[in-house]
């Protein structure tokens, strides 16, 4: 055996102490003590050192009596914080954009303008050009369809929830059970099993979101339902 | 969700689904065992309260992301915990501080007296000294303050939370070796500032020479 890798399983000692490591290397490692019984005495350290913490490192921690409240307003306070986050709405910076332009053009001399508005004319011009004359693109093959080239779009602007179900569901029930409710999958599952659903909106989405949520936890194979605030 | 017992997997996923009475069952089950871990990370009390609930905060935020394939919920929430500590060491300072002094001399390593380069101890050395009781714990606590969070943590998750090295190299974010020679060089230490006040560790005999 090289020392390298003499030093490799004696580096495994602390976990061999522990009772962690797989049945492999507690093999290897065995192995090495029958044939270097000095290395026992590193062994027998570190179970003494694991015998020492053990009975004198007392330092444990308790919860105070209210912390799990506090953790919970925390909790409140970034979802309804995450709940009145402004919406992003990138038409701002467009018509921030579009307000320069028209700023730039206002102190524009005369002929630069002119100048800029002819040409935007014979670029429109162009474009109807080329749109009217051009052929009709090929129609579609109706018989062929690609996963995203769906009849409808998905949904993504309803009422949402999370939803698990349990091993026992069969895809064409669950295609069943969505239809019936008017609800999508729209991202999921995530390594814990949680599919995320939406309902359209309709007249009453918060009516939707009730009812689609008090039929899913009906189900006998929908483990469990938690609407989402948006 | 009932107040039974559950597994480690329906509580996530009972959480990831926002549910209150689940976070507070994963609370009271692990919160004690995390807040422990960062008591001896961070060895102050009133820092603990604080990482314990960003810990957990994190945990809320983030249920989705647990993922059952890649190790138990435990070595999660540790991995969370040690980041926060960690975090929360960096931005007061102690970090560094801790540091320096862990990577003092490497006494253990060479052929330097070690009375010239360490903290003295505050009781008088004997060589009849007590191997267990109060005055080794105090020893031990003592040492374990000297490390580094680093080798602190790597330490604790081995020989306190038996750990495997899999896990704990996880849990801290470094590669397997790295963990190895962290616990090797942390246990050496720990001899080491054992041994200035008199201690050695062995589980038979006082004899054997570190």
């Amino acid at each position: 055996m090289t020392p390298d890798a003499g030093r490799d399983i004696e580096a495994l000692l602390p976990w061999y102490a522990n009772g962690t490591l797989d049945p492999a290397e507690i093999a290897v490692v065995e192995q090495y003590l029958d044939q270097y019984p000095a290395c026992r005495v590193e062994l027998e350290q570190c179970r003494a050192l694991a015998d020492l913490i053990e009975t004198h490192d007392m330092t444990t921690w308790q919860p105070a009596p209210d912390a799990f409240d506090r953790l919970m307003a925390d909790v409140n306070q970034l979802e309804a914080a995450l709940i009145a986050a402004p919406v992003l709405v990138p038409t701002r910076a467009v018509s921030s954009l579009w307000q320069q332009i028209l700023e730039w053009l206002r102190h524009a001399p005369s002929p630069v303008r002119w100048t800029l508005a002819v040409e935007s004319l014979a670029v429109m011009a162009l474009v109807l050009v080329v749109v009217v004359l051009l052929p009709s693109p090929l129609p579609m093959d109706p018989g062929y369809e690609t996963l995203s080239n769906s009849e409808k779009p998905t949904v993504t602007t309803g009422q949402q929830m999370r939803v698990v179900f349990d091993d026992q569901m069969r895809v064409g029930e669950l295609q069943t059970l969505l239809g019936g409710i008017g609800g999508r999958i729209v991202a999921g599952p995530t390594a814990l099993g949680i599919y995320t659903v939406a309902v359209a909106n309709g007249d009453s989405a918060k009516g939707a979101l009730d009812r689609a949520v008090a039929v899913l936890r009906a189900h006998p194979h929908v483990r469990l339902v938690e609407p989402l605030v948006r | 969700m009932s107040n039974s017992v559950i597994d480690d997997l329906e509580l996530m996923q009972a959480i990831a689904c926002r549910d209150c009475q689940a976070f507070k069952q994963l609370y009271d089950r692990y919160a004690p065992r995390i807040g422990s871990y960062l008591l001896k990370l961070l060895k102050q009390p009133e820092w603990v309260d604080e990482a314990v609930n960003d810990t957990m905060l994190a945990v809320w935020q983030n249920a989705d992301r647990f993922d059952p394939a890649r190790g138990c919920l435990l070595t999660w929430l540790f991995g969370i915990a040690h980041h926060k500590g960690l975090k929360m060491l960096r931005q007061t300072g102690r970090f560094r501080a801790e540091r320096s002094f862990d990577t003092l001399p490497p006494t253990v390593l060479d052929d330097t007296d070690p009375q010239e380069n360490l903290p003295q101890a505050t009781t008088p050395h004997n060589p009849e000294h007590t191997v267990l009781g109060w005055e080794l714990g105090q020893s031990l606590l003592w040492a374990l303050d000297q490390l580094s969070p680093e080798h602190r943590a790597v330490i604790d998750l081995t020989f306190a939370q038996d750990r495997s090295y899999p896990e704990v190299a996880t849990i801290v974010g470094c590669p397997v070796n790295t963990v190895k020679t962290r616990v090797f060089h942390a246990r050496k230490k720990l001899a080491y500032w054992l041994a200035q006040r008199g201690h050695v560790i062995s589980a038979t005999t006082e004899e054997v020479s570190l």
